[in-house]
């Protein structure tokens, strides 16, 4: 009954989301809205639970007083207050914005700005040419920046052409091969989950 | 009764669904093999690796939800979570998980303390070693990176749906000279995993990645239904080129049905 109830669930009510998006069912539109209105519940409950752990686990670690505490005080810290002033003084309120605009904001900026480094790095690793596929790799690199960046076109012309190549042909070729394979994949995974075929996600072992 | 511009994706979903019981049926009658996925085949491997330098795993399914368009590569980083789970309880190997979203940490937590009852560990299981961290995308991150950073692992798996945080997580699993292992199915992050970590499971490989764990004949059978969908969709792909070229548009007006 543990296994069988919530692919019976999974089953039911994925078919019903799906009948509603691809036919025009007047009397399924309602239960779809409300299904989706329940996913909602559930994943504020999930929220609430998850906050919860988050606190005992980080009160533990406090409490042990290790050097890793300093790491679970800031963010029990940062949690209340974000928390409490959202829900008590308002999301408009001057604490939350401050802590939205200021503290939030150019962090998540900072982050997103350093995923250049990292690539530049990954770059120098990928780009040895320690065997074939590597050399080709190398090679379509090279060609690629010199037909995007300006100098490239200033010693030769061909370079934006033969860039343009490599993007239009070579690679759309191979991404879309990759999209149209993942896009199959995840029909399928999804049709295994809801024929209750794969169970795996509940926990039934893999082996 | 169809709603416009959906018929042909209806079409799609019913015709692989029909592939998938017909791969099924066809793997009961005659076993079918899956060829080997390398980054599936290093697993082992990189359990093995973390017990023998006496450093934790890290794994992260990423930080998205298991419903909507991220459920199908957040499931299948489930799946595989489960099976790590498995072999780092056997080995008695400490396995340390990041999860973004709240559905995601509940059904992570069951997974993995079911992962050590099946093992016969469940006195090892410690709560504390899966981290919710942010379903924002870069407190996820920095929280990830901290942890890898800190936590030095021997090995990092990075499974699941990943955006641009994909690239500064796996350069954080270099930098801690960690043997990475990733999969996506997030076609612009692909080449960023390909670029930085030793192994990387290309989009449908990682979907694939529970039945080629379990060895399931009716999981193995639903991958080939799957292939089968494909070589149709590539048989149609074909004769709309021909026809296009011919100025016919019949295949063409009807994908957009």
């Amino acid at each position: 009954m543990k296994r069988i109830l919530p692919v019976a669930i999974s089953a039911v009510v994925g078919l019903i989301l799906l009948v509603d998006y691809f036919l025009k069912v007047p009397a399924l539109k309602q239960t779809a809205t409300e299904i989706q209105d329940w996913g909602l519940i559930v994943a504020a409950f999930a929220l609430a639970l998850a906050a919860v752990n988050l606190l005992l686990i980080h009160g533990k670690r406090i409490a042990k007083k290790d050097r890793q505490s300093i790491h679970s005080f800031i963010l029990i810290a940062a949690l209340l207050v974000t928390t409490f002033s959202g829900i008590f003084i308002g999301t408009r309120s001057g604490v939350f914005d401050f802590i939205f605009r200021s503290v939030f904001t150019p962090l998540a900026a900072v982050f997103y700005a350093m995923t250049a480094f990292h690539l530049a790095s990954a770059s120098y690793r990928a780009f040895r040419a320690k065997n074939l596929q590597a050399v080709a790799l190398l090679l379509a690199g090279v060609l690629l920046m010199l037909g995007r960046a300006p100098i490239g076109e200033v010693i030769w012309k061909g370079f934006p052409k033969i860039a343009d190549w490599i993007t239009n042909v070579v690679n759309l070729a191979g991404s879309r091969g990759i999209l149209i394979s993942t896009a199959v994949g995840t029909v399928g995974a999804g049709l295994r989950i809801l024929a209750g075929i794969d169970r795996s996600h509940l926990g039934s072992g893999t082996e | 009764m169809f709603v416009a511009g959906r018929v042909a994706g209806l079409v799609t979903v019913l015709a692989a669904f029909a592939f998938v019981l017909l791969g099924l049926s066809f793997a009961r009658k005659r076993p079918m093999r899956m060829r080997p996925i390398p980054g599936l085949l290093a697993v082992e491997e990189a359990v093995g690796r973390a017990t023998e330098m006496g450093k934790p795993i890290f794994y992260s399914p990423g930080y998205a939800d298991v419903a909507g368009t991220t459920a199908p590569p957040t499931l299948a980083g489930l799946n595989l979570l489960a099976h790590v789970g498995r072999l780092a309880a056997r080995y008695n190997t400490r396995l340390v998980v990041t999860v973004g979203h709240a559905n995601t940490y509940a059904l992570a937590t069951e997974i993995l303390r079911n992962s050590y009852i099946v093992e016969g560990k469940v006195d090892q299981f410690d709560i504390g070693n899966i981290y919710f961290t942010s379903d924002v995308q870069f407190a996820y991150t920095a929280a990830t990176v901290g942890l890898i950073q800190r936590e030095k692992p021997a090995t990092v798996f990075l499974t699941g749906y990943f955006a641009a945080e994909a690239i500064v997580l796996a350069e954080a699993a270099a930098a801690t000279q960690s043997l990475s292992i990733s999969g996506t199915t997030n076609y612009f992050q692909i080449p960023f995993f390909m670029a930085a970590c030793d192994y990387t499971m290309i989009g449908e490989e990682f979907l694939a990645a529970g039945a080629f764990i379990s060895n399931n004949p009716d999981l193995i059978g639903s991958v080939a239904g799957q292939d089968y969908v494909k070589i149709l969709g590539i048989l149609a792909l074909l004769l709309g080129a021909v026809m296009k070229s011919f100025g016919n548009n019949v295949i063409f007006d009807l994908l957009k049905r």
